[in-house]
């Protein structure tokens, strides 16, 4: 009778541990490319928003409460506006100069959340330059795929200079101010 | 900015300290003056890519490279006036064109390459002497070009090539770069008027490595960093000057309206060919792509525009 208390408690406490491990243990995900955005406006002469957005997106995202990370990469050459000669543009030196500037990305530094809102400060490099940015993400939802792989949804926004990073050519007649929309969903690795 | 700001900054201010510069150099009749037509030309173009560009400090992206550049030809242009030395003069040429070259290149070069490339190693390192071989083409054709015409004929002829470069550079999706032809004609019209006061004299001389350098290096970034500037039109624009040395010793003992009007097609013509090139690829509708419906469901190659309605450009 004893020993059958002692192994009952004994698969109680492994069964507790396991389950108190998972529920803290950190959480890797991976950028699924195929439903993620990182989408742009800026003024164009003022008058109206320029929408974009660029097609090649990667990077993880880890959930493990306040140290939690995002680490997204972004291929400038993959920018995308609906007119093909003004995407040609836009990969020229009057904007992202793409061949000299081939990396586009933000990486976290801290991630402070409270309930499904996470704000996360972090440098974004873009045409050479590296500045800190903050921005609020919103954790939209989790699900399984259908193979039953865990994934998680996240969108967020945050609005930069692009003179701060060197690209100032053609202000004003398309616009200094540009907002940058994150829309990531990561399946865990 | 206002088209009275884009006069401004692209003409009249640089062609006014050009002008400044190639006046001041003739009140004294000295060698130790000349050097202030490179400082005018150089700092007249400088101002004017300062004004329409802005200052974003040399580490910054490679148009910036161009003030470097201007810097560079108005130290040895200043040298050559000094020191009037054949050997001295095709040791600074050389030196200057693969500085020049490394400096317009270096973020594309493989990491590995001497362990100073830059990051995205997008071209073979070949392409360093072969830039150096074009500025060095153009540096010594415009020199051999300025010593056999003293007057007012070389600037005119200058500026059109500048612009047509330009326009080139422009049609190539590079706006910006396109329009720093603009400071660059301006100076040199400021030369072909002070030639109008001083025929006989070869103002444009000390000015011709800062012209060369910066000349080639907007051809440069059009050809490097845009991808559609063609190699055709390239050459186009280097054959013209390049070829126009080579006939140079034609012209003098020709009739003037003639030698004039065979410079002028050597020249104009092959550049205004260039910016033609240029344009007919800018124009010219995106290439042929094949649906993966037609791929699948025919065994005949069947082809889609991508250019009637371009609606789905991309997907």
């Amino acid at each position: 009778m004893k020993t059958r208390y002692a192994f009952a408690t004994l698969t109680m406490l492994t069964l507790l541990f396991a389950l108190s491990a998972s529920a803290f243990a950190k959480e890797t995900y991976a950028v699924d490319l195929q439903h993620s955005a990182v989408i742009f406006k800026v003024k164009h002469l003022g008058a109206s928003f320029t929408y974009g957005r660029f097609r090649k997106v990667s990077g993880t995202i880890v959930v493990d409460g306040d140290r939690s990370s995002v680490n997204i990469q972004v291929d400038p050459n993959s920018i995308y506006t609906a007119d093909r000669d003004r995407d040609k543009h836009l990969r020229s030196p009057d904007f992202l100069n793409t061949k000299q500037f081939p990396t586009l990305s933000f990486k976290s530094k801290t991630v402070r959340h409270r309930g499904n809102i996470y704000v996360v400060k972090g440098d974004l490099t873009l045409h050479g330059k590296t500045r800190g940015v903050t921005m609020r993400m919103k954790h939209i939802g989790s699900a399984k795929t259908p193979q039953g792989t865990p994934m998680v949804g996240f969108e967020g926004s945050f609005s930069v200079k692009r003179s701060d990073y060197g690209m100032s050519k053609m202000i004003p007649m398309v616009g200094d101010e540009i907002t940058l929309t994150i829309a990531v969903e990561a399946t865990r690795k | 900015m206002t088209p009275v700001k884009i006069i401004f900054w692209a003409a009249l201010l640089p062609g006014t300290i050009a002008l400044l510069g190639a006046f001041a150099s003739r009140f004294s009749e000295r060698s130790t003056t000349r050097w202030l037509v490179a400082a005018g030309v150089t700092g007249g173009y400088m101002a004017g890519q300062l004004g329409i560009v802005g200052w974003q400090g040399f580490d910054g992206d490679v148009t910036h490279g161009l003030l470097v550049l201007a810097l560079m030809g108005a130290f040895f242009g200043a040298l050559e006036s000094f020191f009037d030395h054949g050997a001295l003069r095709w040791t600074l040429r050389v030196v200057g064109s693969l500085a020049a070259s490394w400096l317009l290149l270096r973020p594309l070069l493989p990491t590995a390459f001497l362990g100073l490339g830059g990051p995205s190693n997008t071209i073979s390192p070949v392409a360093w002497p072969v830039l150096s071989l074009i500025f060095l083409a153009v540096w010594s054709a415009l020199h051999r070009l300025a010593a056999y015409d003293a007057g007012r004929l070389l600037p005119a002829l200058l500026v059109l090539l500048t612009l047509s470069g330009g326009a080139t550079v422009l049609f190539a999706g590079n706006a910006t770069t396109g329009a720093l032809s603009g400071p660059l004609a301006a100076t040199l019209g400021a030369i072909f008027v002070v030639g109008l006061f001083f025929p006989r004299e070869g103002l444009l001389r000390p000015a011709v490595p800062a012209i060369a350098l910066v000349m080639v290096g907007q051809w440069s970034i059009g050809h490097f960093y845009t991808d559609h500037l063609s190699v055709v039109s390239v050459g186009l624009l280097v054959g013209g000057p390049t070829l126009l040395a080579l006939a140079a010793p034609l012209f003098p003992p020709m009739r003037r309206v003639l030698a004039v009007a065979l410079q002028l097609s050597m020249l104009a013509l092959p550049a205004a060919a260039a910016a033609g090139v240029a344009a007919m690829s800018y124009f010219s509708p995106p290439p042929t792509v094949v649906s993966p419906k037609d791929e699948s469901s025919s065994s005949a190659p069947s082809t889609t525009t991508a250019a009637k309605g371009d609606d789905d450009y991309g997907y």
